[in-house]
């Protein structure tokens, strides 16, 4: 493929061939000394006629630039930074230029004077820095063509090939169609006769209103949504482990499409909802895979990070803009202009965001939930006191290494200050500082506080940063340089409220050494005048073993009184029971957020070959974020999505288009869904693509205003039937003469059997999910398929908790992605375990049963049975031969046997 | 308007993506692919040993390192292996002796496959992308260390298409005590179409082989009589929904699938059914023993299963990586390697070696690739306090191959005089995967799949063909 593509990364000192210092190299003469070594070595390859790595040397551009390796070949007045002399040089293992021969040590000492002298060279060789070509179909601005709708574009690609649309439908097609593709789940046969009979003009577009506003649309469609981010509810890899908070992002999905979330909104949040209040969006960025097994060579956790960064960028190319942004980790892209140094200026993007849940600040309800508790809790040890022994009614609990909370009057402060005056052992060490205000932690670097310390161990492990960086262990902890009396101090963004500091030395729980058992917590308001909040000085002296409840004595009281205590204990564990598991619902898998180190390109994207740094930035050709090197971590992910879901982007509001237009016709307009760059296929109807994208930012990003359009269309109701002209010319269906037929995905089909035996749960939608796998609970977790079910496995199949790596049982055969990749498009294969999984499981024969259960309840006669059958699963009534055959089936093998075959039906998997 | 197909568009729509090979015999109208060239081996056998086989103390012999044994092995404290630093130098757990013609090197630990050797080449220089079990496995399975890619076995039926009619084209053993590092998307398909998805078959499990071949006991409905009947009557069903719609060939392919399961009822059973093999045959493989009996039975059946017409067989020697108080379920030999080697060593001995007699005798090695490997080796310098273990080492393997095009009796590549590193001819999983296929007809270079971008290859952008383990052909 030849593509034209001039860019030139380097950002060049102004005025470097300007000036060009009479130094006392010999000058020497591009003409007369240089070209003729191109031209005789080098011009073939790196050529007009060849541009091997995308290199070549007639262009002072891309000698500057360099080739698809990201390195700058020529670096004028630097001989020792230019990649061109490495590489004659022979200092490059698998890259010694040229190849096969070598250029005399003569030659070589020219190219280095020549660059040393600023490699001057003559003005036919064009400029520095050339505009890249942007002409590419998708790089093009949104162009909107005059239109009546969606069938004047098909009909015309439609005539222009000589073919034509196919009748319409009919209705109990139609609706049969519009349930399976816009619910997941067939109509009820009431709902079909209702649609059938409705005689008033407006009768489809009443029933598509009322598809549109149901809540089963959310759910069919957020599991396209979660296959092209590559959603799992485990971390994958070898332990493989759960994600139980996970389930949160999906439901936020659901909840999005359902309430018909503008598509720009709904873009930006996943990228930086913790700055948008939508806080369980963000559970996207960390969506995928992560290898729970750290080795402890720092070169191979170097390369995981890189690994889990490249996820982000990956997905965010290819779901938003349907760039394939990874592609250009190692290289500049092959194909599309994304440079190297684009992909690491994405990585600074994303390079605060690691792996983990994160604490939600409480919703009000939870908060007023967890002030009454508070209130309760403070009553009832109020009360309880009496009942202490005596020696100990003053003190609390001695420290412990876990984690230690500090209640006191509610104040309002700007600076928390936590001295720390003795150890267990070694200089004091402590995993997390947080301080609450109104149930939110308000010293979290996140939300803009700033930590200082009277100095730090300087260790890669221990950081100041992870003081308040939200995550914990003593991989994350901070310790104080000095053996006593070295502080931590935390600035808050601005003066809050507080009544609660949160402090640990390993929430892990595995370290118990330099943890601070003498201490004390001051505040301020303003600088520098501190008062003291609370201390250690009210505490057990600290022993080692685990803190107990004080030891309250009813006995000595009278029975009544002792009673009344006892109560009052029980109801005080109660809750902080209660208080527990309150705060622990508001932790959601959707990343942690800190403020990174600098990030560099790396040469062949080895961890260890740093090449310059990079500020955090989008594609450069496109944008520019303008943002600096030390740029916020939050700033610098709000810019990415606010530019990657503005209306100047020419890519985002096409992309979307094309997936609802996939999911509708089962194949899009352009069929390389996450790939619109130029290695992509071109789209069947660009007039058509364009059109649907600037309806769909013309209505606020309405995704449901796109549906509206495509299911008023009569392209999308016409019939599916067979035309044997139509199918010499264009087999596919590509250009749409019918309705492409197709079969079910995976989840569809599942529900769709749940729905017609009558045991779908429809109600039990959102929350956690139900697993399909008994957990053995090994340290590599070890997923065995359940054996029986039951109610609770009768949900919808989006509700099924999302095990990576691993296939669920019956229904995973049919093309189930596994979560591992972002998945565009799932591939719909037909194979005989499908048909063993759905003739023999467990799972299926009885369902099949339920069915024959169910037809026996609803109707007497054999007859009706059948007719029942049929209309709960094809929509429509036997024939009197299949009527017939059916009768005298059942009459010899039984009506399990009859459901188990109704279930296995082609009419029953397929889109009409 | 009109649309000039590229040919990659009409791949894309032609049905989830056909291409490469597979799609060259559809459009030929042939069932059989087109090859790029002329194949040395028709099917292969794998056997994968994961946890990391030690290279040190098995193939690869290092006198120098016997020699050391007891100093230390990283003087300076510079280096950090994956879980701990180094100790000091350990030599082979094993005595290594010459064998055969080609006086090839084995230890002790092989007495069995050590008669073999001039059947066997090696590539003592192996070495892998990370330490790190999961992806190091995904990585010798796929060629990627991140999962998701789709494995060999799946490349290549994808290229070489389906030869037996009544069973799976690419079928995979597990060890009987669990899965290997990362599970099941080690055979998995990744991008390519489903079927080219692995089938495993559960050899402990007589009645059911593969997973829902027959319904459930519990379901007495489902008597084979009215099981057949139901068949048919779907079938009919099937044919008068296909009556108004020919030329659907989603639907007449659904039709055919569920032939093909009522073929695979019968062939299964008696594919995994050892007791048709001889009482010899089944004493070489010793398929009774205790301990190295599950192997032997995965291999025997593994050579029934080549035999009638299974493209691809993946064998598990050694299952997930979780710590154990006796022995280790894998090879991951951290705590004590005479112990755990010692185990492992003698059921890959029995059933590796007794598989290759058996292919020679049957005829079958000369066009039977066999392969062996693991994810990773281990380190010269000892770990632990008692310095008994070995930590990974990503630097330095040996896999073997025999059968199926290879020549025997010689070695390929070598590690530095400890054995820590692959110093003389490196050799990623590219160059075994390159190799493969070429013995099998295809050209891994050309074998590819479009996704997210990108035309796919099991080899990534890599890979070169081991020519100087092959035996001479014109090709």
């Amino acid at each position: 493929m030849n593509i034209k593509r001039n860019i030139s990364n380097q950002r060049l000192p102004v005025l470097l061939f300007a000036v060009v210092l009479a130094c006392e190299v010999q000058a020497v003469d591009f003409k007369q000394d240089i070209e003729p070594i191109f031209h005789a070595h080098c011009i073939d390859c790196h050529g007009s006629d060849e541009q091997e790595s995308q290199f070549r040397l007639d262009r002072l551009a891309t000698m500057l630039s360099g080739g698809n390796s990201g390195e700058p070949a020529v670096v004028p007045g630097k001989p020792d930074e230019s990649f061109l002399l490495k590489l004659i040089r022979h200092e490059e293992p698998g890259k010694e230029m040229p190849p096969g021969e070598s250029l005399s040590k003569g030659e070589i000492e020219l190219i280095e004077q020549w660059i040393a002298g600023g490699a001057k060279i003559p003005e036919s060789y064009g400029p520095a820095k050339t505009e890249v070509d942007l002409s590419h179909w998708a790089f093009q601005p949104v162009k909107r063509s005059q239109a009546s709708g969606i069938d004047e574009f098909v009909r015309n690609t439609l005539t222009a090939n000589g073919l034509k649309q196919s009748p319409a439908a009919e209705r109990r097609v139609l609706i049969r169609r519009l349930y399976l593709v816009m619910l997941g789940i067939p109509p009820t046969p009431h709902q079909v006769e209702a649609f059938v009979t409705d005689e008033s003009e407006g009768a489809w577009q009443t029933l598509l209103e009322r598809v549109l506003a149901s809540s089963h649309y959310g759910e069919r469609w957020a599991t396209y949504w979660l296959d092209l981010v590559r959603f799992g509810e485990t971390h994958g890899f070898e332990m493989n482990r759960e994600r139980p908070t996970a389930w949160q992002y999906r439901d936020w999905v659901i909840q999005s499409f359902n309430d018909d979330k503008p598509y720009n909104e709904f873009v930006r949040q996943q990228i930086a909802g913790d700055t948008l209040g939508a806080e369980v969006a963000t559970g996207f960025l960390v969506a995928g895979p992560v290898d729970q097994v750290k080795g402890s060579d720092p070169k191979l956790r170097q390369a995981q990070r890189m690994n889990e960064l490249d996820d982000m960028i990956n997905t965010t190319g290819t779901a938003f803009l349907g760039l394939t942004t990874g592609c250009a980790r190692c290289h500049n892209h092959k194909f599309d202009p994304i440079s190297q140094r684009d992909y690491y200026s994405m990585q600074a993007v994303f390079a605060g965001v690691q792996h983990g849940d994160r604490s939600l600040p409480p919703s009000p309800e939870t908060k007023q939930q967890i002030a009454t508790l508070d209130a309760e809790i403070a009553e009832l040890t109020g009360r309880l006191k009496k009942f202490i022994a005596e020696d100990e009614s003053k003190l609390r609990p001695s420290v412990n290494a876990r984690q230690n909370e500090e209640v006191f009057e509610k104040r309002e402060v700007r600076f928390i200050r936590f001295t720390i005056q003795k150890t267990t052992g070694g200089d004091g060490c402590i995993d997390e500082l947080e301080v609450y205000a109104e149930g939110s932690n308000v010293a979290l670097a996140s939300s803009g506080a700033k930590a200082t310390s009277s100095g730090d161990f300087v260790h890669p492990k221990h950081k100041l940063m992870h003081i308040n960086d939200g995550r914990h262990g003593n991989d994350r902890s901070w310790i104080v340089d000095s053996a006593k009396g070295g502080w931590v101090q935390i600035e808050l963004a601005a003066p809050a409220i507080i009544d609660r500091v949160v402090w640990g030395r390993d929430r892990d729980g595995q370290f118990a050494d330099r943890l601070p058992i003498e201490y004390r917590i001051e505040s301020a308001l303003e600088a520098g005048k501190w008062e003291l909040l609370v201390s250690s000085a009210d505490r057990e002296v600290y022993s080692g073993s685990k803190p107990s409840e004080p030891e309250y004595q009813f006995a000595k009281f009278p029975a009544e009184e002792a009673v009344q205590g006892e109560k009052w204990l029980m109801r005080l564990q109660a809750a902080r029971d209660e208080k527990k598991e309150l705060e622990k619902s508001t932790l959601v898998y959707a990343g942690t957020f800190s403020q990174p180190g600098p990030t560099h390109r790396l040469y062949r994207g080895e961890p260890d070959a740093k090449r310059e740094q990079v500020a955090p930035n989008a594609i450069e050709v496109f944008t520019s974020l303008n943002l600096s090197s030390d740029a916020p971590e939050r700033d610098r992910r709000l810019s990415l999505a606010n530019w990657v879901a503005s209306t100047d982007n020419p890519l985002t509001a096409r992309v979307i288009v094309n997936r609802l237009w996939q999911f509708h016709f089962g194949i899009g307009i352009v069929d390389t869904p996450s790939d619109f760059g130029l290695n992509g296929t071109p789209p069947s109807h660009p007039e058509l693509l364009d059109w649907m994208a600037s309806e769909l930012m013309e209505h606020d990003w309405s995704l449901k205003h796109v549906h509206r359009l495509i299911l008023n269309s009569d392209t999308w109701r016409q019939s599916n039937r067979p035309n044997a002209d139509a199918v010499r010319v264009d087999a596919t269906s590509r250009l749409l003469w019918r309705f492409p037929p197709r079969r079910l995905e995976a989840e569809a089909i599942r529900d769709s059997v749940l729905a017609v035996t009558g045991v779908l749960d429809l109600q039990n939608a959102g929350g956690p999910g139900f697993s399909p796998f008994e957990v053995e609970m090994e340290n590599v977790r070890h997923y065995h398929a359940k054996k029986t079910f039951g109610p609770a496995d009768w949900r919808r199949m989006i509700y099924m908790t999302k095990v990576r790596q691993e296939r669920e049982q019956v229904f995973g055969a049919f093309d189930c992605p596994d979560a591992s990749m972002v998945v565009p498009k799932r591939s719909r294969s037909t194979t005989p375990l499908q048909a063993l999984n759905l003739l023999n499981s467990e799972f299926v024969m009885q369902q099949a049963d339920l069915f024959a259960k169910r037809l026996e309840k609803e109707s007497d006669t054999r007859p009706q049975q059948i007719t029942r059958a049929w209309q709960l699963c094809f929509q429509r009534a036997p024939t009197d031969e299949e009527l017939a055959d059916s009768e005298a089936f059942i009459q010899q093998e039984g009506i399990q046997q009859f459901t188990r075959a109704m279930l296995n039906a082609n009419e029953f998997v397929f889109i009409p | 308007m009109s649309i000039s197909y590229s040919r990659r568009v009409f791949l894309q729509s032609a049905g989830g993506g056909l291409g490469g090979l597979a799609l060259t015999a559809m459009l030929a109208g042939e069932g059989r692919a087109e090859l790029h060239h002329a194949p040395m081996a028709k099917r292969v056998i794998q056997i994968f040993c994961p946890g990391g086989m030690s290279q040190v103390d098995t193939f690869d012999y290092k006198p120098e390192l016997e020699k050391r044994t007891g100093k230390p092995f990283d003087p300076e404290g510079t280096l950090q292996f994956f879980a701990s630093k180094p100790g000091n130098c350990q030599g082979s757990h094993w005595k290594f002796r010459q064998h055969g013609e080609s006086g090839l090197w084995a230890s002790d630990l092989f007495p069995k496959l050590a008669t073999c050797v001039d059947d066997m080449a090696f590539i003592y220089s192996m070495h892998s992308k990370t330490a790190l079990h999961g992806p190091a496995c995904f990585m010798m399975n796929t060629g990627f260390t991140l999962p998701g890619f789709p494995s060999m076995g799946s490349w290549v039926t994808y290229g070489l298409g389906r030869e037996a009619d009544d069973l799976p084209a690419f079928v995979v053993l597990p060890d009987p005590r669990g899965l290997p590092p990362g599970g099941i998307i080690n055979w998995g398909a990744g991008f390519l179409p489903a079927e080219h998805q692995a089938t495993t078959l559960d050899t402990s499990n007589p009645t059911q082989p593969i997973a829902d071949l027959f319904p459930p006991r519990d379901f007495a409905a489902a008597t084979p009589d009215a099981d057949r009947a139901g068949l048919a009557f779907l079938d009919q069903l099937n044919r008068m929904h296909l009556e108004s719609r020919s030329g659907n060939s989603e639907l007449d392919a659904r039709i055919k699938a569920y032939e093909m399961a009522a073929r695979l009822q019968l062939s299964a059973p008696e594919v995994t059914d050892l007791s048709n093999e001889t009482v010899a045959t089944q004493q070489l493989y010793d398929i009774d023993h205790p301990e190295t009996g599950p192997f032997g039975r995965q291999c025997l059946l593994a050579r029934r299963l080549v035999q009638r017409g299974v493209r691809f067989v993946q064998i598990y020697c050694g299952a997930e990586n979780t710590t154990a108080k006796k022995i280790r379920p894998n090879w991951d030999s951290h705590e004590d390697l005479v112990r755990d080697h010692g185990y492992w060593g003698a059921v890959l001995d029995t059933g590796a070696s007794a598989l290759l007699k058996d292919l020679k005798r049957q005829g079958m090695l000369d066009d039977t690739l066999v392969i062996c490997t693991t994810e990773f080796g281990r380190q010269p310098g000892a770990q632990g306090g008692e310095g008994k273990g070995r930590d990974h080492n990503a630097g330095a393997f040996t896999a073997w191959l025999a059968g199926g095009g290879i020549r025997g009796g010689l070695g390929y590549g070598a590690t530095d005089e400890l054995g820590f590193k692959a110093i003389e001819s490196p050799s990623y999983s590219y160059d075994l995967h390159a190799t493969a296929l070429h013995l099998l007809g295809i050209d891994h270079t050309r074998l590819t799949f479009y996704h997210n971008g990108i035309e796919r290859r099991l080899t990534d952008v890599h890979g070169h063909v081991i020519r100087e383990i092959l035996h001479e052909t014109g090709n």
